[in-house]
């Protein structure tokens, strides 16, 4: 009995460790669609306003905040009897893998296209915005959150058996 | 903890970028402030309707302009007084592509020569009328057209040979040393083709960025950067 319970935290601290890991995963990428906007603006002769550059590290840090706070929420509130997330573990990864291929894409469209060559920059910045808080954002919360409940639920797999 | 971990790999992801952001920034702000200062010497030569030189002193990283009265010297005597004054900020180095010396070298601002003395360097003048009183010296000339207008080399875009001697203030964000493509230049001018006035800041493009052949191309945007 003592040796399951030592057998659950422990798989408990690996699925917390895990969920770091996808924690750090979603808040990198965030950063990397951002700054490669700002970078595409000096392709031009127009010089960025002190205000978009606060816009785009701003968010990056906000969205940091905020994927730690949903992470520490899904880590201590309550599970209801019904939960809406029933595979938080799977959910949370397949979330994060969502979210930090959605930034690598905006990333990769923002660079190959150049943030402000079709549009204008101040109209690229809104499309993008749009994108990224409408899509990618909500994904990396419902990542943060699952990977938050994944390690506090009881672990699933057994541990490898000790030589 | 986590917290801790996520902020620290946020800050170094993005620390690159913000870095090379701030160099790309520094350099065009530079660019920026000169051509804006060679625009509020000619507006002044229009508005006056007096002859107005724009010297820059590359060591000391200043640029004064004054209203230049007879006998019409190019130098700042006693009685002219200074009617435009302003520091190029730090971090960008007055030096020419390619090859281009050393900083603060001969060809770095190429405004050289007037009235037969080349001892007058390092000069911008601007006639009653607002147009450029061209400089004399084999540095100094105006720039050629390209020989064929591409994607990479695009309308507006200028060649600098033979001999790299187009007139123009040349900014970079090295200073000396380093592999030379991997140097960002700014050429800053004014009067390339014709008369007009036109203040105009273009870009070195490397013949690894897609140059014309045995061309010294500086492009208008959108630049490619090398960082």
């Amino acid at each position: 009995m003592e040796t399951h319970s030592r057998e659950i935290v422990q798989r408990r601290q690996y699925d917390r460790r895990t969920g770091a890991a996808f924690l750090c995963l979603i808040a990198g990428t965030n950063v990397i669609p951002w700054m490669e906007l700002l970078l595409g603006e000096t392709s031009t002769s127009e010089l960025l306003a002190p205000s978009e550059v606060r816009i785009a590290v701003g968010t990056c840090v906000l969205a940091s905040l905020l994927l730690i706070g949903t992470w520490l929420s899904g880590r201590y509130s309550a599970i209801p009897e019904k939960p809406w997330i029933r595979r938080p573990r799977r959910a949370g990864l397949q979330f994060s893998i969502a979210a930090a291929a959605g930034n690598l894409l905006l990333g990769g469209i923002v660079r190959f296209l150049g943030s402000g060559a079709l549009y204008g920059f101040p109209a690229a910045l809104a499309l993008f915005a749009a994108a990224w808080y409408l899509i990618v954002l909500p994904l990396g919360v419902l990542a943060a959150f699952s990977l938050g409940r994944a390690g506090r639920a009881p672990g699933r797999r057994k541990e490898p058996d000790s030589l | 903890m986590v917290a801790v971990v996520v902020a620290s790999l946020v800050c170094l992801l993005a620390g690159p970028y913000l870095y090379r952001l701030y160099q790309r920034e520094r350099l065009r702000q530079g660019a920026q402030e000169i051509s804006t200062m060679l625009l509020a010497a000619r507006l002044t030569s229009l508005k006056l309707n007096r002859q107005i030189v724009l010297w820059f002193d590359p060591v000391n990283r200043v640029v004064t302009g004054w209203a230049d009265d007879p006998p019409y010297n190019f130098i700042q005597d006693p009685d002219e007084n200074t009617l435009l004054r302003f520091k190029i900020r730090s971090g960008i180095h007055f030096r020419y592509a390619p090859g281009g010396d050393r900083v603060n070298g001969p060809d770095a601002i190429s405004f050289d020569g007037y009235e037969g003395n080349p001892d007058l360097v390092d000069r911008v003048v601007f006639r009653p009328d607002g147009t450029l009183f061209a400089p004399q010296s084999p540095n100094s000339k105006p720039p050629r057209r390209p020989r064929a207008v591409t994607a990479a080399v695009p309308f507006g875009s200028i060649d600098c040979n033979p001999d790299d001697s187009c007139r123009g203030i040349y900014i970079s964000d090295r200073p000396d040393g380093g592999y030379e493509a991997n140097r960002n230049t700014f050429r800053i001018s004014v009067n390339d083709f014709g008369p007009t006035g036109r203040v105009t800041i273009l870009k070195w493009l490397p013949a690894s960025e897609g140059a014309n052949p045995r061309e010294t191309n500086y492009v208008p945007p959108p630049w490619k950067w090398v960082d």
